[in-house]
């Protein structure tokens, strides 16, 4: 069977590049070894029936605002994509029983400050309007392929707009750790403490270089844009993209495991499935997929480029993560304030200090004694995701060991995550029993994803990093996935690479994928 | 002395450089150095017990030695008396099991010792250092070279069309590496691992630093190519041979001099420096500061009128982690109970990179590290001038120490409210220290004589620029590093004003005793 392009995986990436070939007319087929179609976008009923979970992805913002959206936006609403709007969109609560957090509303926002200290108010404000200037160079910079024709003349209309020293300012900005660029802009550690959160989400702890930018650009686009939750589950995303696929004559081949990318000449010529069947791709094949996944085991007999394939089989993920999903009878009564109940995002992370001894745990493989813990309501956005009056929360614990080799705090005992998962779900549910007393007796059920079985679920998870790689500095921009092939192409003529693991990164935004279909279809 | 042409400020081995090399250009020079000596980091003293010559802060001058300062200096210095003892085994490493291994400065000796740690470490080892060596040009331009300058874009371009574009970027993805992403990724030995991942400590970054790999791959480049050398007789012997070159070509040197202000002249110049005691000094060319930031902008040029931006740049300058040193007088030399180090220039003590990292991110909380990385130097081994006949020094040195000390990793030792060193909170540490040290030697207790703690504090206490007692000039990451070191707005080594000029180790190419921005700011005032 032919086509012109074969998608080897089925997130969202490797389904917005299908999308976008195929409205160019190109035969595309997708091919996917589980039996649902969306990689880390998946929805499902875990924990008790009617109460639907986003299992790993949740947020869609990036996805909502992308310019793959402005350009395929109309069909996919036809096809049934819909938002829900979060217009208080995360917080950090504090022992003390104050909290700190960013809502769609630049005033309000100041005014919270200014509860912390007249100068953070002042502060807020200069970063707002210091977003408002960098915001069309960055986000160019974030939409553009890495590197480009096109970052000449960007740069270019930067330096007229901002002049050199907002250049080099910006490149400093673009290698701080969090701790310099919160440091030098806000005085209250709570303030720091809520920002800094959002570093972890990258593999930023606050001392890592390159982790600034992040904690940043989700503060100040979360003031502009708000986030958006998928309406009824993170999946309606995908089944309109699958949808819209179908319509424009693309297929989906799911329970499809592909073992081998197929060539001739040298030449990427198709794949051949794990069940001996055989499909051929006269233009390109695009693997959706890790690049450890796609050298070290696809491309049977490596690349041809020795070095290469060494550092594509290098690539470094970031630290594992665990979900608790769990179906409760209301949200949690959260002792700093019942206006916290109506955020998209908490996070129980209350200083830099415990998020940067949080990350040297895990690193060393230990179960962090008090780790950080991401909790989203979903429900408070979108109630249709859990019966009348019932809610879920959507547990995130960040910054985990893979392989576990002691416990930070020497309680639990053992290596096995299978064994130790539930008692380490138990301590994540203690600590937010100290923000939320009374929260335990209204769990309905709970559904207690390790690391291992993040990479049960899909091999992309590689133990249970959800980023599809670190984003340190030599693993981003011109360096993602590998210096040198930063644009998609691969040593294997006809051989392309999308996904989290390259060009821009993680984040549910169908960056690689538009942009490398956009390449192609030139 | 007639007026001078240029008065620099301090007196660390950037100073001296300079100061050294600007007399050689037939400019008069005057030092001035407001403690009752010259050396910044550089001091050796009798500290412990009479007869026993110690480094009390720096010692190694691996970076000097191989700097292009030392090659434009080294036959008037030693014609003053300058002279450097060697081992063979600069460096090693000691587990807490007693594992330990030891490099020599024979690279492919240190291939076959890696190797017999794990198969494959050796090559990779080869791998690494010649690296550096075939990327010495670019690599030493980067991290040495002035870099808003005309050889360094055009170094950049003739690399760029050498290499082509995808090798450059290569070359810059591998250049921001971690040490833990390197070390884990290419070495199977944890006894590899834990002979590199403290040297990151010793640049001012932890393992897990951007860049922090390719820093630790020139040590280990450098370590072979020069040692671990010291200077005879101690550090003082190579203040004496600057003072006597610098006198040599018509300078002064002002001790005891401490400079308050910078003079403002006509037409927004400065005129030269006023003194504590209201003295004033006029500099016909130029005043030039090897101080820190801090210094330079709130105090020296406090009455000039700054650039906007430029005093929230100095606010926000960040001082990186304190150090500990801890010195030893022995009555004989230490037995090892591993065998093999006695001739070790540069012994760490550490549990391995997982003990590195944990150290260095207490001490980045504030917290006294529960198993503190240590540094054990055996200036003895080197330099037998140093103490009696067949006595011993240790010169160890901590280099993840807190500025400001919010607990104890440990939980034992009990922390001033105030969060400063105290005398019994530094003696306890160093008790802590001692211990993890006596593990190792044979009956420590017997031969022990004396010792000697610097906590952070104290070493700020016996020189300004140390700020928590920071050795590095300012926190060392890549976004106080290189085109941003100190500021972003900096650029090679200017000011403001334009004959003030700023040197040592805040500013390109940083900390170490390399000389490298004194050397370079006498290049461009030839």
């Amino acid at each position: 069977m032919n086509y012109d392009a074969i998608i080897v995986g089925s997130g969202h990436n490797g389904l917005a590049a299908a999308v976008h070939l195929a409205r160019q007319g190109w035969k595309v087929g997708v091919f996917e070894r589980n039996k649902v179609a969306g990689g880390a976008v998946q929805t499902r009923e875990v924990t008790l029936p009617g109460f639907r979970h986003d299992l790993f992805a949740m947020n869609l913002g990036l996805f909502a605002g992308s310019p793959f959206m402005r350009a395929h936006g109309e069909a996919l609403t036809r096809h049934g994509l819909a938002f829900a709007g979060a217009g208080d969109c995360f917080a950090t609560p504090f022992a003390d029983g104050s909290w700190f957090g960013v809502s769609m509303d630049k005033e309000k926002n100041i005014a919270r400050a200014q509860s912390f200290s007249a100068k953070d108010a002042e502060a807020w404000r200069n970063l707002s309007d210091r977003f408002g200037r960098d915001a069309p160079h960055i986000f160019a910079l974030l939409g553009s392929p890495m590197p480009s024709r096109d970052l000449l003349p960007l740069g270019w209309k930067a330096w007229r707009a901002q002049g050199a020293a907002w250049i080099i300012d910006t490149l400093k900005l673009l290698v701080s750790s969090p701790r310099a660029f919160l440091d030098q802009t806000f005085d209250s550690e709570k303030i720091k403490a809520t920002l800094a959160a959002w570093g972890l989400h990258l593999d930023f702890a606050p001392d890592i270089a390159g982790g600034a930018l992040f904690p940043y650009l989700e503060a100040m686009a979360d003031q502009s844009f708000g986030m958006a939750l998928g309406k009824g589950g993170a999946d309606v995303m995908i089944k309109a993209l699958t949808s819209y696929l179908k319509e424009l004559g693309g297929e989906i081949h799911l329970d499809a495991e592909v073992l081998r990318i197929d060539r001739s000449a040298g030449r990427a010529t198709g794949v051949t499935l794990a069940d001996g069947r055989q499909f051929q791709a006269t233009r390109a094949v695009i693997a959706n997929a890790l690049p450890q996944a796609v050298f070290g085991r696809l491309l049977d007999g490596g690349s041809g480029d020795a070095e290469t394939d060494r550092r594509m089989k290098a690539f470094r993920p970031g630290p594992g993560t665990m979900m608790i999903h769990v179906a409760c009878d209301g949200l949690p009564d959260w002792t700093a304030g019942d206006e916290l109940k109506r955020f998209a995002y908490l996070h129980l992370a209350p200083s830099l200090d415990m998020m940067s001894r949080v990350y040297h745990e895990a690193l060393a493989g230990l179960l962090p004694a008090e780790p950080v813990v991401v909790v989203g309501q979903p429900t408070a956005i979108d109630s249709s995701r859990a019966p009348d009056g019932k809610h879920i929360l959507w547990l995130q614990v960040r910054v985990l060991p893979a392989e576990i080799r002691g416990d930070g705090k020497s309680e639990i005992t053992g290596t096995d995550w299978d064994q130790n998962k539930e008692a380490y779900a138990d301590r994540v549910l203690a600590i937010l029993e100290t923000y939320a007393p009374g929260f335990g007796a209204k769990i309905l059920g709970r559904a207690v994803f390790s690391p291992i079985d993040l990479e049960r679920e899909n091999p992309n998870l590689l133990g249970g990093d959800n980023l599809g790689g670190s984003h340190h500095l030599s693993q981003n921009f011109l360096f993602r996935p590998a210096p040198g092939w930063s644009r998609y192409k691969t040593p294997v003529p006809g051989l392309y690479l999308v996904g989290a693991s390259t060009w821009p990164g993680a984040g549910v935004g169908a960056g690689s994928g538009f942009m490398l279909a956009k390449m192609l279809s030139k | 002395m007639a007026d001078p042409d240029y008065v620099i400020v301090g007196s660390g081995i950037n100073a001296l450089v300079c100061a050294a090399l600007l007399g050689r250009q037939g400019k008069r020079v005057l030092l001035v150095e407001r403690n009752d000596r010259i050396g910044g980091c550089i001091r050796s003293e009798e500290i412990t017990a009479p007869g026993y010559v110690h480094d009390v802060m720096a010692t190694t001058f691996v970076l000097f030695i191989t700097s292009p300062a030392y090659a434009a200096l080294a036959a008037d210095l030693g014609r003053h008396g300058l002279e450097f003892c060697h081992t063979d085994h600069p460096s090693g490493v000691l587990l807490p099991d007693g594992r330990s291994a030891v490099i020599s400065m024979k690279r492919v000796a240190n291939g076959a010792a890696l190797d017999q740690l794990a198969s494959g470490d050796g090559a990779q080892h080869l791998a690494d250092v010649g690296g550096v060596e075939r990327n010495a040009p670019l690599l030493f331009a980067l991290l040495g070279g002035q870099l808003w300058s005309w050889p360094t874009a055009k170094l950049l371009a003739q690399e760029a069309w050498r290499r082509g574009p995808r090798q450059l970027a290569r070359f810059f993805g591998e250049a921001l590496t971690p040490a833990r992403t390197w070390l884990e990724a290419n070495y199977q030995s944890d006894v590899a691992q834990a002979l590199w991942a403290p040297w990151v400590l010793h640049t001012g970054l932890g393992p897990e630093s951007a860049y922090s790999a390719q820093m630790a791959k020139v040590i280990a480049f450098a370590l072979e190519a020069a040692g671990a050398p010291i200077v005879k007789g101690g550090g003082q012997k190579l203040l004496d041979a600057f003072a006597a070159l610098i006198a040599e070509t018509g300078g002064e040197i002002r001790t005891g001099a401490d400079v308050v202000s910078v003079l403002a002249g006509s037409g927004g110049v400065a005129r030269g420096v006023q003194l504590a005691d209201g003295s004033e000094i006029i500099a016909k060319s130029g005043v030039i500061c090897s101080v820190t930031p801090t210094q330079l902008y709130e105090r020296l040029l406090q009455s000039f009128d700054k650039p906007q931006g430029l005093a929230d740049e100095v606010r926000n300058y960040r001082y990186g982690k304190g150090n500990f040193q801890l010195h030893y007088a022995l009555k004989a030399k230490p037995r090892w109970l591993s065998p093999g180090l006695d001739k070790v220039a540069l012994l760490h003590l550490t549990p391995g990179l997982d003990g590195v990292s944990k150290a260095a991110n207490e001490a980045e909380r504030g917290m006294l590290p529960e198993v503190p990385t240590i540094c054990v130097g055996q200036p003895h081994a080197l330099d037998p001038s140093r103490c009696p006949e067949g006595a011993a020094i240790l010169w160890l040195q901590l280099p993840e120490a807190p500025r400001h000390i919010k607990g104890d990793a440990a939980g034992k030792i009990a922390v001033p409210a105030d969060g400063a060193w105290s005398e019994a909170v530094r003696e306890a540490y160093a008790d802590r220290v001692e211990a993890i040290l006596a593990h190792h030697i044979t009956d420590f207790a017997s031969i022990k004589l004396a010792r000697r703690a610097y906590s952070p504090a104290d070493l700020q206490a016996m020189n300004v620029n140390l700020v928590g007692g920071d050795p590095y000039g300012g926190f060392c990451g890549l976004d106080q590093s290189f085109l941003w070191r100190p500021f972003k707005s900096s650029v090679n080594h200017r000011t403001f004003i334009r004959n003030v000029y700023h040197i040592g180790a805040s500013t390109h190419p940083g900390a170490g005793l390399g000389g490298g921005s004194g050397f370079m700011l006498a290049q461009a005032l030839r």
